[in-house]
C-alpha cells in the first residue's frame, strides 16, 4: 500500500516559489507465454517507485527512483533542483494549477485479477492457444499478461488522488505457411477491468478467429502496388484515427511545432461525415481511466465534429499555454516519466452508411487488422500496414492479399473518406511515444476512402 | 552489490533447482529543448533484481526493485515457487558454464555535468538557428551509466559497468503550409563524443530540403539507401538470424546457413570490442562469452546467433549474444558492415531512375523478408540527378532480393547504436507514387 504520508512530507519539502508535484506507483504483473501449446514463460515481475517534478520560470526539474522513502525522496529533490539552480529562463511562461481533488478511488473491479489462482490463468491461456492450432497452422503464439498499479498522485497545491488500474490482457498468433511466405494472424482481449473480461467463450472465440483469418492466407499473393479506392474495417479505422490524426491532436506536439493541427482549432479539417472522439471515460475500456496521472479528472474529449477541429489533448502546461481547458489526458507509463499528452480510447463515430460499403468500388482493397504503421505528425505522413486484405473487383470482395499497406497525408485522408458505415467496435493495443507505453483501445465504425496509395510489390 | 553477493545468495539459498541472478542499476541525466527552448531537466535513478530459476525442466522469472533487505534470498523462494507450481517447460536446461575473461567494460572519463549538457544543448539549438534558422528546433540529450552484476548456480559470475551518452534531434522546415521534418539521432560513450551541432544542422538541412516533396513515378527502380537506412536493414537481418527464430521457422533466414544471401560484396562482422564504443562485452545477458565473429562473408550467411536456449534445442555452440530488449532476445555487441569507395553523390550519379531513401519507419516483414515501406524522407533521382523530395510514395521489395542486387556500397558511414553502416545501392525495386 502506498503511503499518503510520502505525499505530504514531499509536498512540504518543496520551496517557495516552485511548483512540484509526485507520483507514486506500486505495480505487479504476470506473464504467461505459450507458444504451440508449451508454456514458453512463466514470469512475475514487482515495481514500486516515485517521480518529482518541479517548475519554476518555466523549466521543469525532475527525478524518479524506486526506493519509496522519505530520504530518497529528498535526495530526488536535491537531483530536480540541482538543474533549475542553474537559473536558466525557459522564455515560456506558463502557470500550472491542478484541480483541487482529494479523492482516494477504490478498485471497481468485479473479480481481482490478484484473487484467481496461476492455475486458472494458465487454463485459460492454454484454451486458447489450442483453439488457434490446426491442421493448416504451422504454429502458434498465446499469452496472458496482467498490470496491476496502484497511483498516488499529489502535488505542493495540496491535491491529492489515489487510483487503481487493472490491465487483464490475452493475446494469439495463428501462423500459416505456403510456397511463398509464412503469414499470421494475431487477435487481442483487454481492458482495464478485472478477470470478468474473460468470462464465457472468449478465449475459444479468439482462437478460432486467428486461425480462420490465417488460414484465409495459404496462398495469398502480394498486391501491386499503385492507386485504389479502398475500405478499411473497425480495426484499421482505429489505427488511422489514433496513429495518423489522433497523435497530431497532442498539444505538446502541437506546442512544438510539431503537428499539422497547430492553428487549426475551430478550423475545418476534413468532410462532414467526420467526427472524432477520444473518451477515457467508457467502462472497462483499456484505454480508460478516471483521473489522469496529474490528477485530473478525466472527461470525454470531442476533438473533430462534423469535420472541425473542436479539442487538442491537453496536460496542465499545455492547456495553461494554449489558453485551454484541462481535458485530463496527460499520462506516464510509470514513475521513472514525466505525464505527457496521450490519447485513451479514439474512434471514429459510426454514421448513417446503410448501403453495401463496396459496391460501388470498381477496383480496390478491402483492409483487415492492423499490424503495424507510423505516422510523421509533423507533415502528417503516415504508412499502416494491415493483416490482410481482399480485392475488390467490381463491387465484390474477391481473392486474398498478404503484406497490404496504405500510405497518405492525413489531412488529404480525411478529405477522401466519402462513406461511414454504422458499425462499431474498439480495439485494445498499447500505444507508444516518447519511450512510453499506455494502453488504449482505437476504432469506429468501416469507412471508404477514394484514390489511397497502396503498397506492394 | 557485486556479482559476489549474488552468488554468495544463491549458496545460502540451499534450494535444489539452478539459479541465475541479474542485478541492475542505471542512473540517466537527460535534458531536452522544445521548440529551441529549455524544458525538462530529468534524472532518473532504477535498481532491480531478476531471478531466473529451473527446476526439473520447469522455468521461472521474478523480478522487483532492490533495496529492501534479504532481497536476494525472498526473490530465489518465490522463483523456486513459481517454477514449481506452473514453470513453463519449453526452456533451456542449464545456465551458463563458461567462463569469460574480463568484463569488456566501456565506461566514460566523466560523470554527469548539467552543466555540459546544458551548453551542448544551447550551442546546438544557436548554431542551427543562426545557420539555417528553421521553423522548430526539438533537441535532447542524455547520458546514462549503468552498473550489471550477474551469477549463477553453476559458479559463473560477472560484473560489468559502461556509459552511454546520446542525443536525438527533430527540427521542421515551413513555408507557407508545406511542411517537412527530419529526425536524426547519435550516440557515443561520453557527451564529449557526441557532434550535437552537427547533428542538428544535419537535420534542419534535411528538413529544409525536403519542402515541396512530390510522389515518384510508379515501376520499377533503383535505390539508394542512406547509411541510416541501411543501418535498419543490418539490424533487420541481425533479428532474422535469432536462432529461435529459425528453430521455429518464423525468420525468413531459416536453412539459410552457409548460402549466398546477398551479393558478394557484403561482408558484415560482429566486434566485441571497439575502441570507446559503449557497446563492448566479454560475456551476455547469460554470462556465454562474447565473440568477435564474421556473420555474412562474401554474400554467405556465416552464423545464427544463439541463447543457450536455441543453442541447446538446435544443437549448435552458444554464440554470446542474448541481450533481451523490448525488440527482441538477441543483438550484437558491435556490427561493421564493410564500406566501399564510393562517395553518396558517386553513388546517385550512378542512377537511371530510382530513389534515395533516408529515412523510413518500416522494417522487413521476418518471416517472409518482404519489404513495403513509405518513405519518410528522401529524393526521387533521374539520369544521376536529384529531381525533388518525395512524399506518398512506397517502395517494394523482397530483403534476400534487395541484398543480392547490391551494385555498390557507398564510403561513408555513420556509427549508431553500435552499428557502422555505410550507404548501399540496390537496384529492381517496386516504386509507388503518382
Amino acid at each position: 500500500m502506498l503511503d499518503e504520508d510520502l505525499v505530504r512530507f514531499f509536498a512540504s519539502k518543496v520551496k517557495t516559489g516552485f511548483y512540484g508535484d509526485i507520483r507514486l506507483i506500486e505495480s505487479e504483473g504476470l506473464f504467461l507465454a505459450v507458444e504451440n501449446g508449451e508454456f514458453k514463460n512463466v514470469s512475475r515481475l514487482r515495481d514500486c517507485g516515485f517521480g518529482i517534478r518541479l517548475m519554476k520560470d518555466g523549466i521543469w526539474g525532475s527525478a524518479s527512483s524506486n526506493t519509496l522513502s522519505k530520504r530518497a525522496i529528498v535526495s530526488a529533490l536535491g537531483s530536480a533542483e540541482s538543474y533549475l539552480k542553474a537559473k536558466l529562463d525557459s522564455k515560456i511562461r506558463f502557470n500550472i494549477k491542478p484541480e483541487s481533488n482529494t479523492v482516494n478511488l477504490k478498485p471497481t473491479w468485479k473479480e481481482d485479477l490478484r484473487k484467481v489462482d496461476i492455475n486458472k490463468k494458465s487454463e485459460l491461456v492454454l484454451e486458447l492457444d489450442n483453439a488457434a492450432r490446426g491442421k493448416k497452422i504451422i504454429s502458434t503464439m498465446s499469452g496472458y499478461n496482467e498490470l496491476i498499479s496502484q497511483w498516488m498522485i499529489g502535488s505542493n497545491m495540496g491535491n491529492l488522488v489515489s487510483f487503481y488500474n487493472s490491465y487483464p490482457f490475452l493475446y494469439v498468433s495463428a501462423f500459416v505457411k505456403d510456397k511463398n511466405s509464412v503469414q499470421s494472424i494475431s487477435k487481442t482481449i483487454g481492458g482495464n477491468c478485472g478477470f470478468e473480461l474473460f468470462q464465457s467463450d472468449a478465449a475459444q472465440e479468439l482462437g478460432a478467429g486467428a486461425r480462420k483469418d490465417a488460414e484465409n492466407l495459404i496462398g495469398a499473393k502480394v498486391v501491386k502496388g499503385g492507386k485504389y479506392d479502398v475500405v478499411l474495417d473497425p480495426s484499421m479505422t482505429g489505427v488511422y484515427t489514433h496513429e495518423a490524426f489522433g497523435h497530431a491532436t497532442e498539444a505538446d506536439a502541437v506546442l512544438a511545432g510539431g503537428s499539422i493541427l497547430e492553428h487549426k482549432l475551430d478550423k475545418k479539417v476534413g468532410n462532414d461525415l467526420i467526427t472524432i472522439v477520444d473518451d477515457p471515460t467508457i467502462p472497462g475500456a483499456a484505454g480508460s481511466f478516471v483521473y489522469d496521472q496529474e490528477g485530473t479528472k478525466a472527461v470525454k474529449r470531442v476533438l473533430v465534429e462534423n469535420g472541425t477541429l473542436k479539442a487538442y489533448l491537453n496536460t496542465l502546461e499545455t492547456s495553461n499555454r494554449l489558453g485551454l481547458s484541462p481535458n485530463g489526458a496527460a499520462r506516464s507509463f510509470n514513475h521513472t516519466f514525466n505525464p505527457i499528452a496521450r490519447m485513451s480510447n479514439t474512434f471514429i463515430k459510426p454514421g448513417d452508411f446503410k448501403k453495401d460499403i463496396i459496391e460501388d468500388i470498381k477496383d480496390g482493397i478491402s483492409f483487415y487488422g492492423f499490424r503495424y504503421g507510423y505516422v510523421d505528425p509533423a507533415t502528417g505522413k503516415f504508412m499502416f500496414k494491415s493483416q490482410c486484405g481482399r480485392k475488390i473487383k467490381n463491387g465484390k470482395l474477391g481473392e486474398f492479399v498478404r503484406d497490404v499497406s496504405l500510405t497518405g497525408l492525413t489531412l488529404d485522408v480525411l478529405n477522401k473518406i466519402d462513406a461511414v458505415g454504422s458499425n462499431f467496435a474498439l480495439n485494445p493495443g498499447d500505444c507508444g511515444k516518447g519511450g512510453q507505453w499506455v494502453p488504449v483501445t482505437s476504432g469506429g465504425p468501416t469507412i471508404r476512402l477514394r484514390e489511397m496509395v497502396v503498397g506492394g510489390q | 552489490m557485486d556479482s559476489e553477493v549474488l552468488l554468495n545468495a544463491i549458496r545460502k539459498s540451499r534450494l535444489n533447482a539452478d539459479f541465475q541472478v541479474t542485478a541492475s542499476t542505471k542512473i540517466s541525466h537527460s535534458l531536452s529543448l522544445e521548440r529551441g527552448k529549455l524544458t525538462n531537466l530529468n534524472v532518473n535513478e532504477s535498481n532491480h533484481i531478476y531471478v531466473h530459476c529451473i527446476y526439473k525442466k520447469r522455468a521461472s522469472i521474478v523480478g522487483a526493485p532492490t533495496g529492501e533487505k534479504g532481497e536476494v534470498l525472498n526473490l530465489l523462494k518465490k522463483a523456486y515457487e513459481l517454477a514449481k507450481i506452473s514453470g513453463s517447460t519449453d526452456t533451456q536446461s542449464h545456465f551458463s558454464t563458461e567462463r569469460h575473461k574480463g568484463s569488456g567494460s566501456s565506461k566514460g572519463t566523466n560523470k554527469a555535468n548539467e552543466a555540459e549538457l546544458i551548453s551542448k544543448i544551447l550551442s546546438a539549438k544557436n548554431a542551427v538557428q543562426s545557420e539555417l534558422n528553421p521553423y522548430s528546433i526539438n533537441l535532447s540529450i542524455e547520458r546514462s551509466n549503468s552498473h550489471l552484476h550477474i551469477a549463477n548456480s553453476n559458479g559463473i559470475s560477472g560484473d560489468w559497468e559502461g556509459s552511454i551518452a546520446s542525443a536525438e534531434s527533430e527540427i521542421m522546415a515551413k513555408e507557407g503550409s508545406d511542411q517537412a521534418s527530419g529526425r536524426n539521432e547519435e550516440s557515443a560513450l561520453d557527451i564529449g563524443g557526441l557532434d550535437l551541432e552537427g547533428l542538428a544542422i544535419k537535420t534542419a538541412t534535411l528538413a529544409k530540403n525536403m519542402l515541396g516533396g512530390k510522389p515518384a513515378p510508379s515501376g520499377a527502380g533503383e535505390i539508394l539507401l542512406s547509411p541510416e537506412t541501411s543501418k535498419l536493414i543490418i539490424e533487420f537481418l541481425v533479428s532474422a538470424m535469432n536462432g529461435e527464430d529459425i528453430l521455429k521457422n518464423r525468420s525468413f533466414l531459416a536453412k539459410r546457413k552457409d548460402t549466398e544471401i546477398s551479393s558478394k560484396l557484403i561482408k558484415l562482422y560482429e566486434e566485441k570490442s571497439v575502441r570507446l564504443s559503449p557497446y563492448n562485452r566479454s560475456f551476455d545477458d547469460e554470462l556465454t562469452p562474447t565473440s568477435s565473429k564474421q556473420l555474412i562473408k562474401d554474400g554467405v550467411l556465416k552464423t545464427y546467433l544463439h541463447s543457450i536456449y536455441s543453442a541447446e534445442k538446435m544443437h549448435e555452440k552458444t554464440t554470446g549474444n542474448y541481450f533481451p530488449s523490448s525488440s527482441g532476445n538477441i543483438n550484437v555487441t558491435n556490427l561493421r558492415l564493410v564500406p566501399g569507395k564510393a562517395s553518396t553523390d558517386e553513388l546517385i550519379s550512378k542512377i537511371k531512375r530510382g530513389v534515395y531513401l533516408i529515412e523510413t519507419g518500416d522494417s522487413p516483414n521476418m518471416s517472409t523478408g518482404d519489404f513495403s515501406a513509405m518513405i519518410v524522407n528522401g529524393y526521387y533521382i533521374e539520369n544521376g540527378k536529384i529531381m525533388h523530395p518525395l512524399k506518398e510514395t512506397m517502395i517494394g521489395t523482397n530483403v534476400i532480393d534487395l541484398l543480392k542486387n547490391v551494385r555498390f556500397i557507398g564510403s561513408e558511414m555513420i556509427t549508431l547504436d553500435g552499428i557502422s553502416a555505410p550507404a548501399i545501392m540496390s537496384d529492381n525495386v517496386q516504386i509507388s507514387g503518382k
